[in-house]
């Protein structure tokens, strides 16, 4: 699993076993020097030495990282994506964050999402609804409207206007909202997901902690919206994805649906916290760390 | 002879050193923390995937690199996303815009969710869209035809990442953005999109080699 605690305990294994594989080759090429031929050991230390260090840099690339989303695939017609966020008060000295729910519309490389966006603004924190987008062939917008003080909860969501458009609609905070016409042949989405992310990796303390309910995707029947909870056994399938999991303060998210009263250790998720301090754990049900669903764009 | 016996066993034994190394060193690559890596990697065979209900059909290979493979399969309810690439993707962990920008090929095929009359109908769509969008679509869209198929295609360009305050811009990061090429198969009702951190002229002879 991906407890971070147990992504320390890999980190070390791994170390150990290198030192182990060190020792063992040491041993043979101890051997080997004796036995055979001494001119070999220069060589064979350099190798190992090259190798050693190649190894450890894999392990280094592979745990660096900024982002925390969860994706989901759907049996339906994907049309709609919401969830109701809680914002929660962060330290920020620089740069921003982002939190918000997603739809992908892999056919055109595009993603719209809605939620809520933290800088600076005179030296203090500042909460703002968003609304994403990252529209194939143009550029990446964080449109950012009404401020709002920590604690607020409030529904984000990016729903298409009507059955069968390429129109899609994002209200965040405030009621603030977008609507966004895509190519005529884009007329549902392929993936609905939520996002945590950062643009640099902060490792002392929780610069991202957040929280969000009741994700939800929709489609229509016939003229009205059908609404699933993404626990619903019509999303076959569920990805999350943590850039850095392997180290005690990585940007992480947590499945928290099974933590509530009756919930079972086998639900999927409808319910996510984001970063360490608060949430030190992403119980991902179904551990795929994927990229594939995550929003289109960058920070 | 004894001497020329040690010298081969020791080259020997120095090849099945670099071996254990190598396979040691390409195990801890294919494992971020846990030990059953394989559901970190999506399918990269297309007899592995279930049938789509149209035809899946792949660009030469040697058009992309002289080492390149199918390395990745992602699908989606109607749409299938193939990548190619002269490297790994297993762990499939690396976000896409890092992956093309390295060299990875992604090919989306997928059935339009309104019904099409030709790749003309498709083309004429496509630039329409790019000409009503002038404050979203920034890359230089221009028409091709692949096969005698028509579509659109652009030239990798400089994105940016923005953020604006109630319409006001406040801060903008420059960011690279791939060329792509889109086209409509009039034969099987399908769209290929091929993005690729290339010149057009190149995405196009990938696409050309779409059979």
């Amino acid at each position: 699993m991906c407890n971070t605690i147990f992504g320390e305990i890999h980190i070390r294994y791994r170390i150990t076993e290198s030192l182990l594989e060190t020792f063992f080759l040491l041993l043979i090429m101890e051997f080997l020097s004796k036995r055979w031929q001494p001119t070999l050991t220069l060589p064979l230390m350099g190798i190992l030495v090259v190798s050693m260090i190649a190894s450890l840099f894999t392990m280094a690339y592979a745990n660096t990282g900024y982002e925390a989303s969860r994706g989901v695939k759907i049996s339906n017609v994907l049309d709609g994506v919401r969830g109701q966020f809680t914002v929660k008060s962060i330290s920020l000295t620089n740069d921003h964050r982002d939190y918000f729910v997603y739809l992908n519309f892999d056919q055109e490389s595009s993603s719209i999402g809605s939620g809520y966006f933290v800088n600076l603004q005179n030296g203090q924190p500042t909460y703002w609804g968003l609304i994403y987008s990252s529209i194939q062939g143009g550029f990446v917008t964080h449109d950012v409207y009404t401020t709002m003080p920590t604690g607020t909860s409030f529904l984000a969501d990016v729903v298409e206007t009507s059955s069968g458009s390429n129109s899609f609609k994002a209200t965040t905070y405030n009621g603030d909202t977008r609507t966004f016409t895509l190519k005529t042949t884009t007329t549902s989405a392929t993936v609905a997901g939520v996002v945590a992310r950062a643009t640099k990796d902060y490792s002392s303390t929780n610069t991202m902690s957040g929280f969000v309910d009741a994700l939800g995707d929709m489609y229509w029947s016939g003229t009205s919206q059908v609404w699933k909870y993404f626990t619903d056994p019509n999303t076959n399938e569920s990805k999350c994805y943590s850039t850095d999991k392997s180290t005690t303060n990585s940007y992480i998210e947590q499945e928290l649906a099974h933590l509530a009263p009756g919930g079972q250790a086998s639900d999927k998720f409808d319910r996510l916290g984001f970063g360490p301090t608060l949430y030190t754990t992403d119980s991902c049900t179904d551990d795929r760390d994927s990229p594939v669903w995550l929003p289109y764009g960058s920070s | 002879m004894i001497k020329s016996t040690k010298t081969t066993l020791g080259i020997i034994g120095t090849v099945s050193l670099v071996a254990v190394i190598f396979i040691t060193a390409m195990t801890q690559v294919n494992q971020v923390g846990d030990a059953a890596p394989d559901i970190r990697c999506l399918p990269s065979k297309l007899s592995d995937i279930p049938s789509m209900g149209f035809p899946i059909r792949q660009p030469d290979l040697a058009t992309i690199s002289p080492n390149a493979q199918l390395r990745a399969i992602d699908q989606n309810r109607d749409l299938v996303k193939l990548y190619y690439a002269d490297f790994s993707m297993c762990p499939f962990d690396e976000s896409r815009e890092s992956m093309i920008q390295k060299g990875a090929i992604d090919i989306t095929i997928y059935k339009p969710g309104i019904t099409l009359r030709n790749s003309t109908e498709f083309q004429q769509q496509e630039l329409e869209y790019a000409k009503s969008n002038p404050d979203i679509i920034i890359a230089d869209v221009q028409p091709i035809k692949v096969n005698g198929y028509n579509g659109v295609g652009w030239e990798p360009y400089e994105s940016k990442s923005v953020v604006r305050i109630n319409g006001q811009e406040v801060e903008s990061t420059p960011i690279p953005a791939p060329g792509v090429v889109r086209f409509y198969n009039d034969n099987d009702g399908t769209i290929y999109s091929i993005t690729a951190n290339r010149p057009l002229a190149d995405i196009l002879k990938i696409a050309e080699s779409i059979q």
